[in-house]
């Protein structure tokens, strides 16, 4: 038995090695990822003002491989190479050689502004240069940051439930509940959650859509499914602004600092180590979702919204919008998949807490044991006081 | 189970109201990206 208690520590040690160490490579590579992503806002950045100041713009040498397919190519150094075959009949045939107009070219590059007839005056832009460094960043760093944030994210917790299981209750339900969230708390989570839960979808889809889901259904189907993501995307979006701010009105005193936060990090929250920190109605674990889901729910709301008005600032701006929801809405994801897992297959009778809004009595000792004094404390004076009426 | 029926017809509802409110004000999704200012006159 004694050998058997040891073998399973044992085994229960080299687990958690390896996923601290699994957790550790995976963070330090995000966190690589992200600086180089982030390396690559600055320098877009840079060749914008190097644009204004009369520098040179070049798009980054990748970025053609994402350019449309074109039936003739009309070279701007070569002077009007029109290339013959498929779909070059369409064109003039007075394209032939011209003469070479580097500095024209040029001062396209560097985003010179041309006269248009229309009243939108961004058409007067031939070629907007940070927009190939921009549709480059989105479709290499971001694509393959959210990728490996995502999947690192589920194989952390897929390793974190190998060596944790899920969480019991010590010594088992008692039968009697506590209220731990009221109908008005509850509504707020669900309606934030199912709208995050659609909008987190969506948005995957516009990102990894045409790698994922056009093999599976086909260009067609692909667009059929995102004349309906888009609209729900954008529309849902306003039901996630009023659901954070829904919860930041109704919890935000909760989530403020206290002395119970310190010890718990310290010990991890009782979810590496055994015994349970205490805690108030939010631990320290509970409060940093909170706040992500507030600050940055709040950018990128903030960030949406902006994008569903593309006249309302520059090409850049719109750009540097698209930059951030996309990169902070993955970071969410993450988050909100590892609320989820402890929410419900994570932590026996968490999802209560949610689901009939009243938790075990033995699970709230466990996990937020200062909250339970609290209550216990209030109905005693309540108590107290109606038994002096 | 009811605040999450709730929640969820809240949802709806809301982007219902914004999609009909953005709608009527001309900035429907299906405008945006086709702005009237790009319209030639």
């Amino acid at each position: 038995m004694e050998i058997r208690m040891r073998l399973t520590g044992i085994c229960r040690g080299i687990c958690g090695g390896i996923c601290a160490r699994v957790l550790g490579t995976a963070l330090i590579g995000l966190a690589f990822l992200l600086i180089g992503g982030i390396a690559d806002l600055g320098h877009w950045w840079t060749s914008q003002a190097a644009a204004q100041s009369g520098g040179s713009v070049r798009p980054p040498a990748s970025a053609n491989k994402w350019a449309p397919s074109r039936p003739g190519k009309i070279s701007p150094q070569g002077g009007g190479d029109v290339q013959k075959g498929v779909g070059a009949g369409n064109l003039p045939k007075t394209t032939g050689p011209q003469q070479s107009q580097p500095r024209m070219w040029r001062d396209i590059r560097r985003g010179i502004q041309g006269k248009v007839s229309i009243p939108n005056q961004k058409a007067g832009y031939l070629i907007q240069s940070q927009g190939q460094m921009w549709r480059e960043l989105r479709n290499t760093k971001v694509f393959k940051f959210g990728a490996w944030l995502l999947a690192g994210t589920v194989a952390v917790l897929f390793l974190f439930f190998i060596y944790r299981r899920r969480i019991p209750i010590d010594g088992g339900e008692s039968g009697r509940t506590l209220e731990r969230f009221n109908n008005l708390e509850r509504f707020a989570h669900w309606l934030t959650a199912t709208s995050f839960i659609i909008l987190g979808l969506t948005g995957l889809a516009m990102l990894y859509g045409k790698a994922v889901l056009i093999p599976l259904i086909g260009k067609s189907g692909f667009a059929s499914l995102m004349m309906l993501g888009k609209m729900a995307h954008n529309y849902l979006g306003f039901a996630f602004i009023v659901g954070i701010v829904l919860m930041a009105v109704i919890w935000l005193r909760q989530n403020l600092p206290d002395k119970y936060d310190i010890p718990w990090l310290l010990k991890g929250g009782g979810l590496i180590t055994k015994g349970h920190p205490a805690a108030r109605k939010f631990n320290f674990g509970q409060k940093m979702i909170f706040w992500s889901v507030v600050i940055i729910g709040g950018i990128i709301s903030y960030t949406g919204v902006l994008l569903l008005f593309p006249e309302s600032g520059s090409l850049i701006d719109m750009q540097s919008n698209q930059y951030w929801h996309a990169v902070l809405s993955l970071v969410m994801i993450a988050v909100i998949i590892a609320h989820i897992y402890i929410g419900s297959l994570g932590m026996k009778g968490a999802f209560q807490a949610m689901g009939s809004g009243h938790v075990d009595e033995n699970w709230a000792k466990q996990h937020h044991s200062a909250w339970v004094d609290e209550v216990a404390g209030k109905d005693g004076k309540a108590s107290a006081g109606g038994a002096a009426e | 189970m009811k605040a999450f029926l709730a929640g969820c017809v809240a949802a709806v509802a809301i982007a219902v109201v914004a999609a009909l409110v953005l709608g009527g004000l001309g900035m429907s999704s299906a405008e945006v990206f086709q702005a009237a200012q790009s319209v030639r006159l």
